[in-house]
């Protein structure tokens, strides 16, 4: 993407796309043991954005979310994340509580919580990832925030290597079952990372 | 009827009196605000890095700092203004991200460059202004919230609002 210009083949988007949809399911069954209940996702939707529009593209620029972000470093470097919107994000925390028959927690208590939850889903992802690959994905510290999805996104894209005028992207949305908790799994690879990783897979490059 | 004008990230544009220039969603980044009152002419660079555009990748200059500020001057006198008469602002640049800083205030080891780029790119938006020989009337920058910028470009005002801090004009 990064070089002007250049595309990716179907073939190579459909194998990472599948890729991803394998990770997700792994993240889904973490998170459907830490809330109990079964969790559903979607088929991975890859796409490719212009930069102004990237911000706009998961539920809206003003939309309140929380997010965990994960840099993730090694040889197929890209970063993920975990966006919910705020809402979905309580009710998943007071769920949470509510199983483990704790007190209300404070809202630095909740942020930790769902920092801690967001790292142990994109960990699965990630881990995830390796197996298929057998590359080695080494995420930097989750980093936490509630705020706009637009700055969310803005922020995260800073990190993205090579990656200039078209950023590419494959999201997974998830839904517990029974509870109003929806969410975005979203990875952002890097420039090459995509050609790496579906070589790997026996992907031909054009 | 004022237009309102998106600008996304990355984007320079500029407009004329009665049009509303708006970023939404600005969190590392920083928006660049110009404004002539006289020619009633104002523009927004939405920056996401600090630095310059490297020149085999200049598709993108609004994306830096440097080249963004450049493009923003050049394309406000293009469109009339004069650079005796602008005035700029300059919003955003949050650190998005809650982590815990070190003893000295610095990024602990192991975290994304990310988490500190909204202060650089303040820095570095601040810096090319004052090579550009331009001033900044006013700023709302830092913090750890996103921000969304209403440029009113009739009158210059500018609205920022957050979650945070609700509605501040500067």
């Amino acid at each position: 993407m990064g070089k002007k210009g250049k595309e990716y083949s179907g073939l190579q988007v459909d194998a990472f796309s599948e890729v991803c949809n394998i990770c997700a399911g792994h993240a889904a069954v973490a998170l459907s043991k830490i809330v109990d209940t079964k969790v559903e996702i979607s088929v991975p939707i890859a796409r490719v954005l212009p930069l102004p529009e990237v911000t706009e593209a998961f539920g809206g620029s003003e939309t309140l979310a929380a997010g965990v972000y994960m840099r993730v470093e090694g040889p197929c470097p890209g970063s993920i994340i975990l966006l919910l919107g705020r809402e979905s994000a309580k009710s998943l925390i007071e769920h949470l509580t509510r199983k483990l028959d704790k007190r209300e927690l404070s809202e630095r208590e909740s942020l930790s919580a769902f920092q801690e939850i967001g790292g142990m889903l994109l960990g699965s992802y990630l881990n995830a990832l390796g197996q298929v690959t057998g590359y080695k994905f080494k995420p930097l510290v989750p980093a936490v925030t509630i705020d706009m999805a637009g700055a969310i996104i803005g922020t995260i894209l800073a990190d993205l290597e090579g990656i200039e005028s078209r950023v590419f992207n494959v999201e997974t949305k998830f839904r517990v079952s029974n509870e109003e908790i929806t969410g975005y799994i979203i990875m952002f690879p890097d420039e090459g990372t995509l050609e790496k990783i579906t070589k790997r897979l026996g992907v031909p490059v054009e | 009827m004022s237009e309102t004008i998106r600008v996304g990230l990355a984007e320079v544009k500029v407009s004329g009196n009665s049009s509303v220039l708006t970023c939404i969603g600005l969190g590392s980044c920083v928006a660049v605000i110009m404004h002539d009152p006289v020619a009633k002419i104002g523009g927004i660079a939405h920056v996401m890095l600090p630095g310059r555009a490297p020149e085999k990748r200049a598709d993108m200059p609004g994306k830096y700092a440097y080249t963004a500020v450049e493009l923003l001057l050049e394309e406000m006198e293009k469109s009339g203004a004069s650079r005796e008469r602008i005035s700029c602002k300059i919003v955003g640049g949050s650190n998005m991200f809650k982590i815990q800083a070190g003893p000295s205030g610095e990024v602990p080891k192991g975290y994304p460059r990310s988490v500190s780029i909204g202060e650089r790119n303040v820095a570095a938006v601040e810096s090319s202004l004052r090579e550009a020989g331009l001033k900044i009337s006013a700023e709302h920058t830092g913090g750890n919230f996103g921000r969304s910028v209403f440029f009113y470009v009739e009158t210059g005002k500018v609205e920022v609002t957050s979650i945070t801090v609700g509605k501040v004009v500067i």
